[in-house]
């Protein structure tokens, strides 16, 4: 019923006992990656045994058929006129494809009434068809990449791959150095990326402070005008940058998505960020300085010695933080 | 019933007959509001009587009180600065909290009719709840200037503030349990015994963006006290997630489709794909029913993984939905949900309804067929 795709490549380790259909002729096509189970009715269980043997299997998949799956994602999304301006993982439990932000139908309404009230509709209105035209060019590009477009983009599923696997090394191993010492290449060598590309275009995902995020909405219709054109033009120039020539945009921008968490203060948890936070010091300091528009100090993202409970002074002395008394907020400089 | 609405078209006046508005014949709310409801919660069953208070982007909170025999009666209103994208009822049922997009949480006492300032933020408030723990209570409000905030509503200042690495989009509380699910396919969930402490960060099981979370509890103690197991979790690509926090068995997690068109089948071409834009679990059954922009409300029997049932499609999306504490009416909001952009919108013909359905039956769980 369901066909076997690792059969078809040639590789299915189950053999005679696959769950799985091992047909000799062509592929089924319109198989997504979630795909298998149509109706709900089906035992959901088999479903979740595929799609776990397929989360194993991408690691040692060949990249083409991830670059694949991730087309017939595009062609669902274009056919099925499903909502334009989303972020995009292109598996389960990965990070998200750097370069498309998130923004919610709520955000777009909330921009066309004040908009409206502010007799700024004409670019309201500019400002989403330009966004449209972004989204759609992004999404082309993920479904038919140029040569150079297919290398950056198996480098950045690579590079998300990598983050997710060593995320869960992390989790699960001491904080041993060699694992840090590949954090830290990992990241040196995409936060000193092209920083005026950071998180370009979408005006909610610049990544100036808070403060400024509000100023957005309470904005004269001058800085409306004004301010959501600029970037919106200067990501449009630099798409091509993004996805085709930069592979180290594509990390900077997940490297970022993997650091942004410390970088907002909050180093609690059993997440990558907070490890990437303590073991990176300085670079990461130094870079994500250069990224954001000045904001956040360098005194925010370590916790002066002396503001610190004895408590959280023993967590991040030990090799290993203890469950349920992680600390929550970033550690002494000097501890780093 | 039937026949008196439908003869509105041979008379030319209406463009939308309650066939095409109401087509499940439910019981509508009247006095509904001017636009696009965001957020419907029914009063805690700490009252003796059925309240229902509904959120809007005219700005308004409103407040109904729904009888059971049907009647419905408007019972008052307040006002924000700036669209309400979300309300909740304290525990006993005394005050309704409402976030807005002019970056405040207000509280509305119900028995003066005041409505006071109890948070700020410096963006949207997206998600207020209400948390009644064991030795605190206080207000969790979510915001996209990508906080969470939690305050004792006596003071002016947080109690605690938890930055955020992106934008709160849903969240919900069952207490000791909240589940924040941000923009860029962010989960984080929070314990809230004692204090409130980030327990866990998740990478997202959707691919693309949340749009609705919904605990849920175990189904064994449900009625006496509710333990929060796990959460669904709603996406814009049709599909929703059951993601329990400690499963069992990793098998125990899993994704389906719904508020989808065009049929189950991958065959017959391609679906159209509609956000899921609610989710809420039956206090009672542990059943849940999801609300999409395709028109549609559908219920869903988690444990056995089927579909109970699937409604007719509405002319309009249904933003929202809730099911009061008895688990005897289920209420569904339709209005446009802005999915398909400014262009679509239009306000006279696109006017907002809230329904009510006796549901009680349709929710129990499925029964296995022997």
């Amino acid at each position: 019923m369901v066909v076997c795709k690792y059969f078809q490549q040639g590789i299915c380790k189950f053999g005679e006992n696959c769950r799985f259909e091992h047909l000799r002729e062509g592929r089924n096509s319109g198989q997504q990656y979630y795909g298998q189970i149509s109706s709900y009715e089906q035992t959901a269980s088999r479903y979740n045994q595929g799609s776990s043997r397929y989360d194993q299997g991408s690691h040692r998949h060949n990249q083409g058929s991830n670059r694949e799956s991730i087309s017939e994602d595009m062609e669902v999304w274009e056919s099925g006129k499903m909502y334009l301006f989303t972020c995009y993982g292109f598996a389960r439990e990965m990070k998200s494809f750097p370069g498309l932000e998130d923004i919610s139908v709520e955000e777009i309404r909330l921009f066309a009434y004040e908009a409206n009230a502010s007799q700024q509709l004409t670019a309201y209105q500019n400002w989403i068809i330009d966004l449209e035209k972004e989204y759609k060019a992004k999404r082309s590009e993920l479904r038919l990449p140029d040569a150079l477009g297919k290398a950056s983009l198996l480098n950045s599923i690579d590079q998300i791959k990598q983050s997710s696997v060593q995320s869960e090394k992390i989790m699960s191993t001491a904080f041993t150095s060699s694992v840090t010492n590949n954090l830290v290449s990992f990241n040196t060598n995409t936060l000193f990326g092209n920083a005026s590309n950071a998180f370009p275009g979408n005006i909610f995902s610049n990544p100036e402070s808070s403060a400024s995020h509000s100023v957005r909405f309470e904005t004269t219709s001058q800085g409306f005008g004004f301010s959501h054109s600029g970037p919106v033009t200067t990501f449009m120039q630099t798409t091509e940058n993004a996805f085709a020539a930069t592979p180290q945009n594509m990390f900077r921008m997940s490297a970022a998505s993997a650091g942004s968490v410390p970088t907002a203060d909050s180093v609690g948890g059993m997440s990558v960020a907070a490890v990437d936070t303590q073991k990176l010091g300085n670079s990461q300091a130094l870079s994500v300085q250069s990224s954001k528009s000045g904001s956040d100090g360098l005194e925010k993202l370590f916790t002066p010695t002396d503001n610190l409970t004895s408590e959280e002074i023993m967590q991040f002395e030990s090799p290993r933080f203890t469950l349920g008394q992680i600390p929550t907020r970033p550690p002494p400089k000097h501890m780093v | 019933m039937f026949g008196q609405i439908g003869t509105n078209t041979l008379f030319g006046s209406a463009t939308t007959t309650m066939q095409s508005y109401n087509p499940m014949k439910d019981i509508e709310v009247t006095s509904p509001p001017d636009d696009t409801i965001s957020s419907l919660a029914f009063s805690p069953g700490s009252l003796a009587a059925t309240y229902l208070t509904a959120g809007s982007w005219d700005n308004n909170v409103r407040c109904w009180e729904v009888q059971q025999n049907g009647t419905v009666i408007p019972k008052a209103m307040q006002t924000h600065a700036g669209p309400v994208l979300d309300v909740t009822w304290s525990d006993d049922g005394s005050k309704i909290f409402t976030g807005s997009a002019d970056k405040t949480a207000k509280m509305w006492d119900l028995a003066s009719n005041q409505h006071i300032q109890v948070a700020q933020h410096d963006g949207p408030v997206k998600t207020v709840h209400w948390v009644k723990g064991t030795n605190y209570s206080c207000l969790m409000t979510g915001s996209w200037d990508k906080t969470l905030r939690f305050w004792d509503t006596r003071q002016p200042n947080p109690m605690m503030t938890m930055q955020l690495p992106e934008r709160v989009y849903c969240a919900d509380v069952v207490y000791p349990m909240a589940v924040v699910g941000t923009s860029n396919r962010g989960i984080i969930i929070y314990q809230l015994e004692n204090q409130p402490t980030e327990f866990k960060r998740m990478e997202s099981p959707l691919k693309y963006q949340h749009r609705c979370v919904s605990i849920f509890v175990d189904r064994k103690t449900a009625t006496v006290s509710p333990q929060p197991i796990g959460f669904a979790l709603g996406s814009i690509e049709g599909r929703v997630a059951i993601q329990y926090v400690s499963p069992q068995n990793p098998k125990d997690n899993f994704t389906f489709k719904c508020h989808r068109s065009n049929g189950t089948s991958n065959a017959g071409g391609p679906q159209d794909i509609f956000p899921v834009n609610c989710i809420a679990f039956h206090p009672v059954h542990g059943t849940l029913s999801t609300v999409g922009s395709d028109g549609r409300f559908s219920f869903w029997d988690k444990d056995a993984r089927t579909k109970l049932k699937t409604s007719e499609q509405l002319d309009l999306p249904i933003t929202s939905c809730g099911f009061n504490a008895q688990g005897n009416i289920f209420a569904y909001a339709s209005g446009y949900d802005w999915s398909k952009g400014h262009e679509a919108f239009d306000p006279q013909k696109m006017k907002p309804h809230i329904m009510l359905r006796s549901c009680f039956e349709e929710l129990k769980q499925s029964q296995k067929k022997t």
